[in-house]
């Protein structure tokens, strides 16, 4: 495999040298007013033989030989900027982009590279939201959220209403690899995943890609979040505020060390808990209980030369669930204190270096760790009687080292390492029981070591035909068990007019990480567990194809494409498991391990996904389309028998729209449609009798009843459909711009399925018969929000 | 106008929480015969109780469920058929005698008239030879905690236990019931077992004391799945996949099971 590499290398180096001789253009490209580096730059030259992007860093690089040449920086949302210059030796040049809002004093990248030209791009199963649009998209509650407008996309889907879990093509919330500045960000939901950790404030960029993956990808099945956080702005003091109904926010970022250096701090806390305390005080004898989720971004960067910068940045988020508990009686006095926490936390280090004009390095040291931690504690007249704390996390140390090697304009090779060092605590249990004597203390705890060795050449093979061709070697060691995989992964291009591609991908992916749910939608008490010699890693293969077409006149893409994914080593749990027992045998010893209580399978998703999407003019937005199948099987669920995921939705329609109606007024709406999740319904009930020689209650002594279902997710639920709006009114003050925000989510008051249960008729009547009741979340929901943006 | 947009608010909230589902196609299922019992060895009373199952939908969870009472009900084991008859006061088939399961087999069936005939088959599990019991014991003002073990030496075959216990009182004839649990050693067939559990005897102010038996089965397979499973059964998580129960009996729902117990009398 080494050989391998080594090979490509030198056969690129020997293309390099037989070239022309040319010289490198080089350099970063920066928004004007901020400095904040922007991502997808398009730069050629005026005649169109030769072209580049920015990278993830702001950093491009260009082959020109000797001589004079017009060349053309070109980010839309922003002037375009042509630059005649004299080359005659390599040559840095940074350059800075003028914003087309700079004169509202507004400092938003307005665009970003998802407005190339689809037709021009080699990657396809790629969307990249603009944060504007984030920003613009009305929300539940007008909480901004990342992950729900990439729900809006084709071949995403979200998991049951107002979920910010990702579903992507057929694959689990656990198959998406989210990262925010190269840290993996393992639980990526607040309040059960009804709002995610990201509300684009202090994001720079968000690209998913759900297929075709490039070789620097690797770790999941089904997709990769790839997020990064602004630098901040290194001119000025600056900074944002918002008071919404659940949450307010702030947003701080400026210069430091002359220019030379800039940072950001953001933060959100919700107050439902501070709102709801006088009542629940109120009506519980002084005793308080509450919720809360906060996130605190902060990242800083330093710019020692030209040639190298340094980056620090962070997350950190926690929910919290929490009641306290104090009663007095008989002289005797009581309290009892239960908390519930889950939250994340990344932190990144990172350090660019230009070693040369064609080789930009970039080595991250990254940490990342998730825990859910439960506690509770009783105690009588000031003497402990009772303590439980349990938890359950991950956390990874990782150390990444990433290479842009601009060979010629021809081909565009990454390289690099990731070593992942993972410690996975699926279940810590301390329990103090002063009344029996009884003490438990009982941590399982998994190390493991992952890594990843890819390289990439992104090659314009001819003017019609492009290809992005790279192999992933993955390796995961957990106990004395090594996984080895070679990830091959190809994507082609081939322009059959300028703005109309034929595309094709092909990715083989692994994932070491399981996620032990028995929920399906993604709550914090889910379980990361690694791959061991009895649970295997899952992998998938997928391939695509499709076309893409730009109408330019009329600011129109489309693209449609057809997958197939096919994925193997699927865990689920055993029939009867849960997460409650996770170390509890059903089928095995009285205390087994995890691996016991799973069970593998496969699965198989495909479909067609169509896109159109109107990126520029007073009215912006898309319509997606999705038709698709996703069935899994499992030996032991099931009979054995083939069954369609609870995800699996055969059609799910959005359509969005952003319109500026004014220059300071903007009206946006959304309309989602999507086949009801399939489901697994009780049909007959029966008595459950004893083994003991009695007539009355099961085996232990209750009076239960079993129950018939359907086969396994064979019932639809009704489809699900919703329309929301919002309006941004804008105004300029003498400190900065003021914006109000009014939304309206579910707007037609549509009672869409949380779920579906069998209750009475009459809700307090034991006799009424049994029907079938679909319980809702949310009806019509108006939210309000104001927000200040300081100049 | 505020006041009207808040109390449309709070009564689109509350209306829009729950609607019962009407004219939704539900996938029929057929009504089908239940049994559930089990033979234990050496017993000279065994019982099964035959029932019908029933739609969920559309009945009341109140009404019970309706016992089968005119089944022929018979278990075999080698040339021996044991036939099982009707008891209206304990609404339980009955058979009183020895049930010879020296063949290693007993089948049996359920023929009833309107839901067809329903068959299992089971194997009767070897005879508990040996064991160590190990009880450690902790004495507070009105209870007694019993830490009970009995260690398995391993067989190299798959056995499942069930343990439980009983309270008798020297007063009356009233048998409490303790615990119950379920153990195997199937995922180590060469490693000796433990089958261990907490009891607890209580003795009440006016001197009353009570004894505690504990008692240790060897249960067929199916038996012990059957109460593994009861153990996480929690039917009613409308998140969780649903848990369908082991189910032994052809033809029909229903776990039929035997036995072999050691009852042993704790001081």
């Amino acid at each position: 495999m080494k050989n391998f590499f080594l090979l490509v290398l030198v056969v690129l180096a020997a293309q390099t040298v037989s070239a022309q001789q040319t010289y490198t253009l080089s350099g970063y490209v920066k928004e004007a007013g901020s400095k904040e580096l922007l991502l997808g730059v398009t730069i050629y030259t005026a005649d169109k033989t030769a072209g580049t992007v920015t990278n993830n860093f702001g950093y491009y690089a260009l082959q020109l030989p000797a001589g004079t040449h017009d060349i053309v920086y070109n980010f839309i949302g922003y002037g375009t900027e042509i630059r005649q210059m004299t080359i005659s030796a390599d040559k840095v040049q940074n350059v800075l982009l003028q914003s087309a809002n700079s004169a509202l004093g507004e400092v938003v990248v307005k665009a970003s590279k998802t407005q190339k030209k689809v037709s021009e791009q080699v990657q396809m199963s790629t969307i990249e939201i603009p944060i504007k649009t984030i920003k613009d998209i009305p929300a539940l509650m007008g909480e901004k959220d990342v992950l729900k407008v990439l729900q809006l996309m084709p071949g995403i889907q979200s998991g049951s209403e107002g979920q910010s879990g990702l579903y992507v093509r057929g694959g689990g919330p656990d198959q998406n690899l989210i990262i925010l500045d190269g840290a993996t960000v393992y639980n990526a939901q607040h309040l059960f995943g009804f709002f995610s950790l990201f509300n684009g404030d202090a994001l720079r960029s968000v690209e998913l890609v759900k297929g075709g993956f490039p070789a620097e990808y690797g770790g999941r099945l089904s997709s990769v979040i790839d997020m990064n956080m602004k630098d901040g702005n290194k001119e000025k003091y600056t900074g944002e505020l918002g008071i919404g109904v659940i949450s307010s926010k702030g947003l701080i970022e400026g210069p430091f060390a002359s220019g030379k250096g800039s940072f950001i701090v953001s933060g959100r806390r919700t107050y439902i808990d501070v709102l709801t305390q006088p009542v629940i005080r109120a009506f519980n004898n002084g005793n308080s209980a509450g919720y809360y989720f906060y996130d605190l971004n902060a990242k800083a960067n330093y710019e020692i030369n030209d040639k190298n910068k340094v980056y620090l940045s962070g997350y950190f988020g926690r929910d919290k669930f929490y009641a306290n508990i104090k009663e007095s009686f008989d002289n005797q006095s009581y309290k009892s204190d239960i908390n519930f926490g889950w939250g994340n936390a990344t932190g990144t280090a990172r350090w660019n270096h230009v070693v040369n004009p064609k080789l930009f390095s970039n080595t991250s040291f990254i940490y990342s760790f998730y825990e859910l931690a439960i506690k509770a504690e009783e105690e009588e007249n000031d003497q402990q009687l009772f303590s439980l704390k349990y938890g359950s996390g991950i956390e990874d140390y990782s150390i990444k080292q990433d290479f842009d090697w601009y060979a010629n304009n021809k081909h565009k090779v990454k390289f690099g390492v990731l070593a992942t060092h993972h410690t996975f605590t699926p279940d810590a249990l301390v329990i103090t029981d002063a009344v029996f004597g009884e003490n438990l203390n009982r941590k399982t705890e998994y190390k493991s070591i992952e890594t990843g060795f890819y390289i990439q050449d992104e090659w314009k093979i001819t003017n019609r035909l492009k290809s992005l061709m790279g192999l992933r070697l993955s390796t995961f060691t957990s106990g004395d068990k090594t996984y080895v995989n070679p990830e091959p992964r190809i994507a082609l291009s081939y322009n059959l007019k300028s703005d109309l591609a034929l595309k094709a991908s092909f990715a083989t992916m692994n994932q070491y990480l399981h996620l032990l749910s028995n929920s399906g939608v993604g709550l914090p008490m889910d379980l990361w567990v690694p791959a061991t010699e009895k649970v295997k890693p899952q992998n998938s293969q997928q391939v695509a194809a499709g076309i893409a077409k730009d109408f330019e006149k009329q600011n129109f893409s489309l693209t449609v494409e057809g997958y197939y994914k096919a994925m193997n080593n699927i865990i689920g749990y055993k029939e009867g498991a849960s997460f409650l027992a996770i170390q509890d045998g059903v089928d095995g010893a009285e205390t087994i391990s995890w691996e016991d209580n799973v069970t593998s399978g496969k699965g198989v998703s495909y479909g067609g996904e169509f896109l159109v999407q109107r990126k520029q003019g007073k009215l912006t937005g898309w319509v997606g389309y999705t038709l698709s199948w996703t069935t899994q099987q499992f030996d032991e669920l099931n009979n054995g028998n083939k069954f369609f995921a609870r995800y699996d939705r055969r059609h799910d329609i959005s359509v969005v729209g952003i319109y500026e109606l004014k220059e300071n007024v903007t009206l946006s709406a959304t309309w989602v449609y999507g086949t009801g999740n399939a489901i697994t319904l009780p049909l007959s009930t029966y008595e459950l009798g004893s083994l003991n020689n009695s007539r009355y209650g099961d085996q232990f002594g209750f009076n239960r009843n079993g129950t018939e279902y359907t086969a396994r997710n064979d019932f639809r639920m009704r489809s699900y459909h919703r329309a929301d709006i919002g309006i941004q009114v804008s105004k300029e003050k003498k400190r900065g711009v003021r914006t109000w925000e009014f939304s309206a989510y579910n707007l037609y008051n549509r009672k869409n399925p949380f779920y579906y249960t069998i209750g009475p008729e009459e809700r307090f009547d034991p006799d009424s018969k049994q029907v079938l009741k679909q319980i809702s979340l949310f009806p019509i929901l108006p939210s309000v929000s104001w927000n200040y943006k300081f100049k | 106008m505020k006041k009207v947009l808040m109390y449309l608010a709070v009564i689109l909230s509350v209306y829009g929480c729950q609607t019962v589902l009407e004219n939704v196609p539900i996938p029929e299922i057929p009504q089908k015969a239940v049994v559930f019992g089990s033979i234990e060895v050496e017993s000279l009373y065994h019982t099964l109780r035959v029932t019908k199952s029933k739609p969920i939908l559309n009945n009341s969870t109140s009404s019970g469920f309706d016992a089968i009472t005119d089944a022929q009900v018979t278990v075999t084991s080698g040339a021996q058929i044991y036939t099982f008859t009707y008891s209206p006061t304990i609404e339980l088939y009955e058979y009183r005698g020895m049930i010879d399961l020296s063949s290693g087999e007993a089948q049996l069936a359920v023929n009833t008239i309107s839901l067809g005939r329903l068959t299992s088959r089971v194997t009767v599990p070897a005879k508990l030879s040996t064991y160590t019991l190990m009880v450690d014991s902790l004495v507070r003002e009105y209870e007694t905690e019993y830490a009970v073990q009995f260690t398995v030496p391993a067989s190299g075959n798959a056995e499942y236990y069930r343990l439980d216990g009983y309270l008798t009182y020297a007063t009356d004839t009233f048998s409490s019931y303790s615990t119950n649990e379920y153990h195997t050693n199937k995922t180590e067939l060469n490693k000796e077992l433990k089958v261990k559990s907490t009891f607890y005897k209580w003795d009440d102010k006016n001197g009353s004391s009570s004894d505690l038996y504990v008692r240790l089965s060897r249960i067929s397979e199916e038996y012990y799945k059957y109460g593994k499973a009861l153990e996480n059964y929690e039917p009613n998580n409308p998140f969780a996949e649903p848990i369908p129960l082991p189910n032994n009996v052809d033809g029909g729902l229903g776990v039929f099971g035997i036995s072999r117990s050691k009852i042993i009398r704790i001081n």
